[in-house]
């Protein structure tokens, strides 16, 4: 590997103060002291300079990341920076959290070392509860308003489940720009797990108009200019000819070259997916070496799987050269037995024909739910 | 000037400037090759006490004679099985006994550790080797095929010093494999940025392959049918390798005499008997390594000084004289007699019995000549084909591991990954992707449908602008580009092929199609992307480049890439001298093909050049290829039209 970037997520914890309906995650006690987090880091960067990485971005995530002291984030994330200097890597840090214990406290970090941004979670539906009780919704607009009131910037994970659905895409897009003042939005379909079961499934049919009916509104009000809404404008691109553009990592041919999870017992995986599945871990950074656990034998078999799972009927998809056989965990999670193939494959496919047809014939014509308001 | 003083010219062009020291210190191999001349061995090795002697007797000898150089061999058996410290103390014995001391080593290259490769270095010992990637005919002690160990090693070997040249024996099985063979070497050779060096030699009937029954054994009318064959590739491909002894033969018939002498080898020089000497662990000692091989010692070093029994020896004496002996036989009028000198004695000891006559492998050198001959000295009517048909287009390199590539198929011009119809993964981060920084050439990787899923795995090194994907097969060949256009990969078609097999042309003509009219469409196809372009910008193809399978065409280009027109400005003037004859050579081989409608966009590219068209199945694609973008032109002309 020579130049290129490598994406770590970091999952220092997996206890969270929610109890999320879809969460793929088990809330395992334990947290990395700063020590080990001194080691992991010194690790991440030794080894990705001696791979030949140009750059490196830095997921926090957990489990909830706030529920770590303010301390534990002024000792850990100035030294992700001190460390990038010192092996010359660009670094790039960012904070996926679900919001609720913001506190101003953390502000100058955050405007220092994450780009004055958080990532979040929320969406126009009762399935995020708060562990022990209280209303999610309530709490997570107090704390995007404490965050906002910090010049930060809180993008959103969207779940599009049911109720969502229920809602429509223009309605549920205009609520969110006009009533709170969201900016970013990446959507995010429901996934079956060994935590979840199949019960928030929504048909992949609705899923796809759904998304479709987004993107058609998103290109109506002015694209990233209205909302940021991911993967629209990389799709976009992609159509129109810029093959370089970056994709999510839903859409990478092979994630496993470029990303790396590292959970609270020093376990080292694929991503933050299989982060309760011990038969995909590669091994323990605590034990083996990150470049051997990079080059070992678990990471290739994984890989070698990830592309034995695609079937012939996604090899010969026109579509392939988009999404690349989509996300494989969720592909794994999801898959529906009956067609071999990703559940949502067929949601994929429908945006993916809109957006084409959009570009192609300027069509901005919506499945018919309702009609965009301004 | 006369023929006495010619020949007395000559003569001084292979006068010994030194000796040459054949030095088999120890019997024992970690290989077991079919057709090992050496025969079972026993585990010897040379003792510290013997090799003192040794030393001591060669010192003396090169002080008395005022040698000034001497070229000490390690041999073997396999000289890497000495324990790294013995060598370097070996080595440090022989260094003050000769103002000029070169070292080299014979080795299989099975095993060679990482110390004992510091000893090498430190004494500058060149390292020889020995090949078979096409048979497996070279073995380790288990049986198996040697040549993945010996890839690893040369690889490794490689990165500190110079590439080995190797020696290839011709045997039964590869007889008619001359092609295979040259095209791996070729690969090989460009892991080290430099043309590979091979050496040529048939079996001897010695050792394992002694008697007729082995099945080994090769006719001269075999082997000089393979130095044809080899020869005709070395000229299609550009002379691309280090080909002994045909490059000399090469050098000589074109008109480079002294170059072709300087580097023949010493079977060809007529007269070893004062050049080699040959010393085995034992210290016996004999003409040469062979001689060693065959038992016919002169004497040994514990019982007498080697001066003495080199003065004595009749059978040196018998060398000495052999030149002789053969001009007043047949030699004396064969007007090759300058480029063999009979040959080797030891090939003549294992026929005849007597090493007074010429080698067994006359006749086959004869059919190399009489073909050079032609060639060079016409330069016109002679034919480049080789025996087996089908001109080598391609590289090869076959993937020994289960589903691993070869470590060795670094930076290969062209790489051909083995078809595998099991579907096997090519394993991810296989060293072939570190071919990448190695060297800036094309790579192709020619790949069964089936293995192109896995190139996911190698997403860097197929997108990476050297590297083309090249499909051969028909079923499954609207999946595999898919996956590769996914990949952003660019992709080569072999049409003949892909045409000759079943649902090839239905297959084409959707890929076609979807080529020119998807917007979703990536990859540029080879060779749809440059017939493509020269229809829709009405420009003829250029003969010159359907010229480019003469030897030398190409150059010129690379030279300019190079900066070097000076060196361009050569290599046009050379073909500008031959432009004449080989057009008329060119056209008459494609005559049909100047009277077809497609011949301005292919330029002939698919025709044999044996007077014949292309087929029936190409012209139809090139039809399709036509006709689809015409369309698409008209719709993008009315759809402008529409929008004014």
């Amino acid at each position: 590997m020579k130049g290129g970037n490598i994406s770590f997520l970091l999952l220092p914890t997996l206890c969270c103060n929610c109890r999320c309906d879809y969460c793929l995650q088990r809330h395992d006690e334990g947290e990395w002291s700063t020590r080990q987090s001194r080691f992991i880091l010194e690790s991440i960067f030794e080894f990705a300079k001696d791979a030949g990485f140009e750059s490196l971005r830095l997921d926090w995530q957990g489990g909830e990341p706030l529920l770590l002291a303010d301390e534990y984030w002024n000792y850990v994330l100035p030294l992700a920076g001190d460390l990038a200097a010192s092996y010359g890597l660009i670094l790039t840090q960012a904070m996926q959290s679900n919001l609720i214990l913001y506190r101003s406290s953390l502000k100058a970090l955050i405007h220092a070392h994450l780009r004055g941004m958080i990532g979040s979670s929320f969406e126009l539906s009762h399935s995020r509860k708060i562990a022990g009780g209280g209303n999610f919704t309530e709490e997570w607009i107090k704390a995007y308003n404490r965050a906002s009131d910090d010049q930060i910037t809180a993008g959103i994970l969207s779940l599009i489940n049911g109720e969502v659905i229920a809602a429509g895409a223009q309605n549920t897009l205009v609520r969110l720009h006009d009533e709170f003042s969201i900016r970013k939005i990446r959507f995010l379909l429901p996934c079956a797990s060994a935590q979840t079961g199949r019960g928030l499934m929504i048909d992949a049919a609705e899923a796809g108009r759904f998304l479709s009916d987004a993107y058609l509104m998103w290109s109506q009000m002015g694209r990233d200019e209205w909302i940021l809404i991911k993967p629209f404008a990389s799709i976009e691109k992609f159509f129109l000819g810029d093959t370089g553009v970056e994709q999510i990592c839903f859409f990478a041919p092979d994630c496993t070259r470029s990303t790396l999870t590292i959970l609270p017992d020093g376990g080292v995986t694929l991503c933050g997916n299989y982060a309760c599945d011990p038969s995909k871990r590669y091994g323990n950074i605590f034990e083996t070496k990150l470049a051997d656990l990079y080059r070992g034998d678990k990471r290739r078999e994984i890989a070698a799987a990830i592309v034995s799972m695609r079937s012939e009927d996604c090899e010969s998809c026109r579509y392939l050269v988009v999404c690349n056989g989509g996300c494989p965990a969720r592909s794994d999670y999801d898959k529906d037995t009956r067609k071999s193939r990703y559940h949502y494959c067929e949601s994929y496919k429908m945006l993916f024909r809109t957006i084409e047809r959009n570009l192609l014939t300027g069509s901005s014509r919506t499945s018919g739910t309702s009609s965009p308001v301004r | 000037m006369s023929e006495n003083k010619k020949m007395n010219n000559d003569d001084k062009l292979r006068a010994p400037r030194g000796i040459t020291v054949i030095f088999k210190g120890l019997d024992r191999c970690n290989a077991g090759c079919i057709f090992c001349s050496v025969g079972e061995t026993e585990g010897s090795i040379i003792s510290r006490e013997d090799f003192s002697l040794l030393v001591q007797r060669l010192g003396a000898f090169i002080e008395s004679r005022k040698i000034d150089m001497l070229n000490f061999t390690f041999h073997g058996g396999e000289p890497t099985l000495y324990d790294p410290a013995f060598l370097d103390w070996m080595c440090g014995q022989i260094l003050p006994i000769a103002p000029e001391v070169h070292f080299q080593m014979q080795s299989n290259l099975l095993s060679v550790s990482d110390d004992f490769l510091d000893i090498v270095i430190k004494h500058g010992i060149q390292f020889g080797t020995s090949i078979d990637p096409i048979c497996g005919e070279r073995r380790d002690k288990a049986g198996s095929d040697a040549f993945p160990q010996w890839f690893r090693t040369y690889c490794r070997v490689s990165e500190r010093i110079k590439g080995p040249g190797a020696i290839f024996v011709v045997t039964k099985k590869s007889a008619d494999k001359a092609a295979e063979l040259y095209a791996i070497c070729e690969a090989i050779g460009s892991q080290t940025a430099s043309r590979f060096p091979l050496q040529i030699n048939p079996v001897y009937p010695q050792g394992k392959v002694s008697g007729s029954g082995s099945g080994a054994l090769i006719t001269p009318a075999e082997f000089g049918a393979f130095l044809i064959d080899i020869w005709q590739v070395w000229e299609e491909s550009g002379r691309s390798i280090s080909l002994v002894p045909v490059e000399q033969f090469a050098a000589y018939f074109s008109g480079g005499r002294k170059n072709a002498e300087r580097g023949l080898a010493c079977s060809m020089r007529g007269n070893c008997a004062d050049s080699h000497v040959g010393i085995d662990y034992r210290l016996n000692v004999a003409g040469c390594g062979r001689r060693l091989d065959s038992r016919s010692f002169f004497g040994n070093l514990k019982n007498s000084p080697l001066d003495e029994i080199l003065k004595t020896s009749e059978e040196k004496a018998q060398i000495r004289d052999r030149r002789r002996i053969l001009d007043s036989r047949e030699c004396g009028t064969c007007e090759y007699r300058i480029l063999c000198g009979g040959g080797c004695p030891d090939d003549a000891w294992l026929v005849t019995g007597d090493i007074q006559n010429k080698s067994q492998w006359c006749e086959s050198y004869k059919m190399l000549f009489a073909a050079m001959r032609e060639y060079y000295g016409h330069n016109k009517g002679a034919s480049l084909r080789h025996r087996g048909g089908e001109p080598v287009r391609k590289q090869r390199i076959h993937i020994y591991d289960d589903g691993f590539a070869p470590e060795s198929a670094a930076p290969g011009d062209q790489i051909w990954l083995l078809p595998d119809k099991g579907g096997r993964y090519l394993q991810y981060d296989s060293p072939l992707s570190d071919c990448l920084s190695l060297k800036k050439v094309p790579i192709v990787l020619w790949c069964c449908n089936s293995q192109v899923k896995s190139l996911v795995l190698w997403e860097d090194l197929v997108r990476n602008p050297s590297v083309r994907v090249a499909l051969f097969e028909s079923e499954g060949i609207e999946r595999a580009m898919n996956t590769l256009n996914a990949l952003g990969a660019a992709i080569e078609l072999d049409l003949t092929q892909i045409l000759a097999c079943e649902g090839g042309e239905s297959a084409l003509d959707s890929i076609v199609t979807r080529f020119i009219s998807d917007p979703l469409w990536k990859s540029q196809i080879y060779p749809f992307s440059g017939l493509l372009m020269r229809y829709l910008q009405n420009s003829p193809a250029k003969l010159q480049d359907d010229l480019g399978f003469l030897p030398g065409y190409g150059l010129p280009a690379d030279a300019q890439k190079k900066n070097d027109d000076a060196h361009a400005g050569r290599i046009i003037g050379n073909i500008n001298r031959n432009a004449e004859v080989d057009l008329a050579q060119w056209i008459a081989g494609r005559k049909e093909c100047l009277l077809c409608g497609h011949f301005r966009i292919c330029g002939s590219r698919f025709a044999k050049g044996d007077g014949r068209m292309c087929n029936e199945k190409i012209r139809s694609l090139i039809t399709q290829l036509k006709q689809t973008a015409s369309k698409m032109a008209e719709d993008l002309n009315a759809a402008a039209g529409k929008e004014g």
